[in-house]
């Protein structure tokens, strides 16, 4: 089904910030256009009354929750370290025009 | 001692309590053979300063008769997308070639914590998506048994680096089957706890609900030592279980008498060749082993593999967005702007195999799309999970073989779809949290091992690797894991 | 023209949580620091971490759930809202999209004298953004306040005039305030405001499409911000009033500019993020049993309105008086220490709110800067209180108190003798005499029982001496004279 169009996949990049060469494009467009005529098979599945799987761990019951101390934290070198650009102890990008 | 590499890790342990071999002498050894088989291409990076280092600390241990780690002495290898501090983490990809880890990931701390001696960093398919490693950035492992072909993945490098003796254990991750296929095509043991029972802190997240870190070695009692020190709860990871570490093969188990196992025949009618008729031989040794055996329903099963590619894809198209070049990992040379850095960091940081499932995941989640299939596929999930909820009311454990085939050849499959379907077998158990090892159980012709699928109710790791343990003891189906590895 | 039209605005706080350390990395929670000084692993986005919910975060959540009388949900989720931006370290935000924390809710507020009810349609926890500063030729990012526990609290769209939200802004500030869950300092942006602004004629049933205006960090500029916003969409409407609605206003996110007192577009909803909420797997549901609601109900401070009421009733404070006390928390807690040595809770109502204040915002200081001690300022009132000395007087013993925070008015008193005031008869008498003399209409006022005409003769007499007469003496003596006549 042409379902997953040109169109989509040029959208989809653009939802997950990935830019691909055009070559990319129409080899990923037609292997994803492949997976998903076989993914929705699910549709036709008869799931009325089964709730979503929200949950894997079928014995616990209470939530996990943390104490409210300060630990476990980051030196800013560290931080730094793997940073492509810093500047003045912060993480460089170039400048943005559109301000919040 | 002679061939140090034909132990089992705890073995080595035990011979160095014993003062029969020092640590250095293990060290050394390991450290040799990786270098001397390195072709294979089981490690990223090796650890010889660090390891050696180790090494020396446990000696003077011992020396001083200090009490060393249940560990101690034994080689253990990481897979690359678990982190150790101030170790790089590649996570296969070249996004990632130059990350060094600020932290350690819990179970790292906890195999050092217990003297275990890390040798390095295995290969694997590029952020674990992949079922061969073929889709590392950097190169493909190769299968010791047969090395035209792939020892599988994602897990591909901590498999070969097991069953070639380059180590003693190895750490992998399983998402959708990435630790047991790998031990089925290399003859190793491959276990996949219940979801929660391994801590996840440290581990670059692929599939949130699905992944699990778990233990692949080429002896049952290894597994059990590893998952003794691992198998513990982790205030740092909201999904760990509270439940403390259990004790392994505290019984000497030697037969199945009691226990019913079931199998999904419906399933698994299109299951033929080799791997059937090995799967057959299984299910008679089982019976020698005084199981009893029966049907059970997974009919459902059947619709695991678009169930998967649709959740896993759904969230690691989220958990993979943090890596857009502004913190840390590859930034584009060619980007002037911000949005450069995101759309060509991504695109040149990334294969093509996570692309694929970024972009799929996104698909899923948008609004514009098929949003209605994410539901429709949490859905099917439960109804997964329910299906294996009734059949371990009639068993104890569930049977079935680890993959359709023997180990293919690297590069013989190109179609995403047809490496996708490979994992059909293993992907119910982690859309149900369930425990799941992979046991080697015969060979096919060319010499790629096959693996039989041991699958537990959640919790019962226990009973799933002594089971297996079982299964190989004595065996009389011979896998060749005790012969010297024909490399 | 205008009077065919019904405002319409919800609002929409964030409200930053004072715990300790964040919401789901135990990095600390502490504003102002050196940049990426409080950060960890977690609140960075580092591959390999996963979120912990802080135990505090969700007891101060249903701590304000209780107190804006809201049900409090059993079962809450959390889900990713994606987003690409360098703010953002995992480019996804955990917040509750789905299934919320708090639901319903509602809050009192005084609206021009009366007191309105405005209603929440629920309130979430999230996490909130880190620091992009944007420099001339480059941004850089800060991730301090990367990972801060938010409660995002939004109204249902019944506030019908800036003034009305205005007040819902402020109570709901100081609901957070007495509950001590946020230092709602809008200055550090610990609460920030959105508006939802749209305008519709009174016959019609459905709302017409609203424009949404971020970061308002002023009760001023929300109020101007709203108007100018309505006047904007009116205006607009009444140049097209053939055309449809969604045609007439671009719905979008917009920003007030605070010098030129516009509002300008910031982003259009055509371009909008699709955030693709989905569950946040790392992140089991919350279960809140209701034990534990119960338990946190019975240790709710005194809120708000609660304290107004006992101000009210209890203090005899005017329902003005006491909002205005109220809403400064600290004064109020200033005011209620000083109340337990005064006489007149009334007049140390004034003295505080006018007096006091007006001399310490000339100052630009406060009570607690300069440590002014809440006993100084009851024993000043008391004093006037027994007439030792005049309120003129008093006047300027307050200024010398803001001057010399350490000094007690007695001590004052002491110090300067012209604060003494005058009881001698033989100054007094005279010019008492004089002004009665000087006022026969007054006194004619005064038989026939006008009150007001003996207040003016003793004005008058402290007139005359500058307010340092006694107050008591002359108005004895008046009394006497008049008595005598």
């Amino acid at each position: 089904m042409s379902d997953f169009d040109s169109k989509t996949i040029k959208h989809l990049q653009k939802l997950s910030r990935i830019r691909l060469s055009e070559e990319e494009e129409s080899e990923l467009q037609k292997n994803l256009e492949g997976i998903v005529s076989y993914i929705v098979e699910l549709e036709a599945i008869d799931t009325t009354d089964i709730p979503p799987c929200i949950r894997v761990q079928q014995s616990v019951e209470k939530t996990t929750l943390r104490e409210d101390k300060i630990k476990d934290t980051l030196a800013k070198e560290l931080l730094l370290e793997n940073a492509p650009k810093s500047i003045g102890g912060m993480i460089q990008v170039p400048v943005v025009i559109d301000k919040e | 001692m002679e061939n140090i590499h034909k132990y089992s890790g705890k073995q080595l342990h035990k011979a160095l309590l014993e003062k029969k071999i020092t640590a250095e002498q293990i060290a050394k050894t390991y450290l040799s053979r990786a270098k001397e088989f390195s072709d294979l291409n089981a490690f990223i990076e090796t650890y010889e300063d660090s390891m050696l280092k180790k090494a020396k600390q446990i000696d003077e241990k011992i020396k001083e008769g200090k009490p060393v780690g249940k560990l101690a002495g034994i080689p253990i290898a990481i897979k690359d997308n678990i982190h150790i501090s101030g170790k790089i983490t590649t996570c296969g990809s070249k996004f990632l070639e130059n990350y060094k880890a600020p932290f350690s990931a819990a179970v790292t701390e906890l195999l050092d914590q217990a003297d275990a001696m890390i040798i390095g960093k295995t290969n694997l398919d590029e952020f674990a998506m992949g079922s061969s490693t073929e889709n590392s950035a950097f190169f493909p492992s190769k299968n010791p048994w047969n090395i035209k072909c792939s020892p599988g993945g994602s897990s591909g490098g901590s498999a070969t680096a097991v069953a070639a003796r380059l180590c003693s254990i190895a750490l992998g991750s399983d998402t959708g089957g990435s630790i047991r296929q790998p031990a089925s095509f290399t003859g190793t043991f491959g276990f996949k706890p219940t979801y929660g029972r391994v801590s996840r802190y440290g581990l670059v997240a692929f599939a949130s609900s699905l992944d699990q870190i778990g233990p692949m070695a080429n002896f049952a009692e290894d597994i059990g030592l590893v998952m003794e020190v691992i198998g513990r709860p982790c205030d740092k990871d909201s999904t760990s279980h509270e439940l403390p570490a259990e004790n392994y093969f505290a019984n000497n188990t030697e037969s199945l008498e009691g226990k019913t196992i079931g199998v999904p025949f419906k399933f698994l009618e299109n299951l033929d060749g080799e791997a059937k008729k090995q799967f057959e031989k299984n299910l008679e040794r089982l019976k020698e082993l005084k199981a009893n055996i029966v049907d059970i329903n997974l009919d459902v099963l059947k619709h695991s593999v678009s169930v998967y590619y649709i959740i896993a894809t759904a969230e690691a198209s989220t958990n993979l967005a943090r890596f857009d070049g502004i913190r840390y990992g590859h930034r584009s040379e060619k980007a002037s702007s911000l949005d450069d850095i995101y759309d060509f960091s991504r695109d040149e940081g990334f294969g093509k195999e996570v692309k694929t499932r970024i972009l799929l995941g996104t698909y899923v989640l948008s609004a514009g799309y098929k949003a209605h299939l994410y539901q429709k596929a949490q859905k099917v999930r439960q109804m997964v999970v329910n299906s294996f909820n009734k059949a371990f009311e009639t068993c104890h454990l569930i049977a079935m073989p680890s993959a359709p085939t023997g180990a293919f050849e690297i590069g013989a499959i190109q179609d995403p779809l047809k490496l996708y379907i490979q994992d059909v077998f293993t992907i119910g158990a982690n859309l149900a949290g369930l425990p799941a090892i992979s046991v080697p159980s015969g060979m096919e012709e060319g010499n790629k091992p096959l693996g039989l699928q041991l699958v537990g109710p959640q919790l019962h790791d226990v009973n799933v690797v002594e089971s297996a343990a079982v299964f190989t003891s004595k065996a009389s189906i011979p896998p060749n894991y005790d012969k010297e590895v024909n490399v | 023209m205008k009077d065919n039209w019904e405002i319409v605005v919800g609002l929409e706080i964030h409200a930053q949580l004072n715990t300790q350390s964040k919401i789901f990395s135990s990095a600390s929670n502490h504003f102002g620091d050196e940049p990426n000084t409080n950060i960890s692993a977690v609140c960075t986005g580092q591959p390999g971490v996963l979120p912990v919910l802080n135990k505090e975060v969700v007891r101060k959540a249903i701590q304000f759930g209780v107190a804006i009388e809201a049900n409090i949900s059993e079962a809450s989720t959390f889900d990713r809202k994606s987003y690409f931006y360098p703010d953002c370290p995992k480019n996804f935000q955990i917040t509750q999209f789905f299934h919320p924390i708090i639901q319903g809710g509602r809050v009192f507020a005084e609206v021009e004298g009366k007191e309105k009810e405005f209603f929440i349609s629920f309130a979430h926890l999230e996490e909130d953004a880190g620091s992009f500063k944007h420099f001339k030729k480059f941004g850089a990012v800060d991730y301090n306040r990367s990972g801060a526990p938010l409660i995002e609290i939004v109204s249902k769209p019944c506030m019908h005039s800036a003034v009305e939200a205005a007040s819902y802004a402020r109570a709901i500030r100081s609901i957070l305030l007495y509950l001590g869950v946020s230092d709602c300092n809008m200055e550090e942006g610990s609460i920030r405001f959105d508006a939802n602004v749209s305008v519709k004629k009174y016959n019609e049933q459905t709302l017409r499409p609203k424009t949404e205006i971020k970061n308002l960090n002023s009760f001023n500029f929300l109020q101007l911000a709203i108007n100018k916003e309505v006047e904007r969409q009116i205006d607009l409407y009444e140049k097209h009033p053939d055309k449809d609605p969604k045609d007439v206003i671009q719905s979008g996110t917009y920003r007030f500019d605070a010098e030129k007192k516009q509002v300008f577009l910031m982003r259009s909803k055509e371009g909008a993020d699709d955030y693709r909420y989905c569950p946040e797997p790392d992140l089991p549901p919350l279960i809140i049993k209701k034990e534990e609601v119960e338990k946190i109900k019975t240790e709710i401070p005194e809120l708000p309105r609660q304290r107004i009421i006992r101000y009210h009733q209890n203090l005899g404070l005017s329902l003005d008086t006491a909002h205005q006390m109220v809403e400064q928390k600290t004064i109020s807690e200033f005011f209620e220490k000083a109340c337990n040595t005064c006489k007149n809770k009334k007049s140390l109502a004034n003295w505080i709110l006018v007096e006091f204040l007006g001399r310490l915002n000339e100052k630009k200081e406060t009570f607690f800067s300069l440590n002014l001690l809440p006993e100084n300022i009851a024993s000043l009132v008391n004093l006037i209180e027994d007439k030792t000395i005049t309120s003129r007087m008093a006047k300027q013993i307050a200024d010398i108190m803001v001057d010399n925070p350490e000094k007690s008015p007695e001590k004052i008193v002491e110090e300067n003798p012209e604060f003494k005031p005058v009881s001698d008869l033989s100054t007094i008498e005279p010019l008492v005499n004089a002004i009665i003399e000087k006022n026969p209409d007054s006194i004619e006022d005064y038989k026939k029982g006008r009150k007001k005409a003996f207040a003016f003769l003793v004005g008058q007499v402290m007139k005359e001496t500058k307010g340092k007469a006694n107050p008591q003496i002359v108005s004895d003596l008046i009394h006497k004279k008049l008595g005598d006549l």
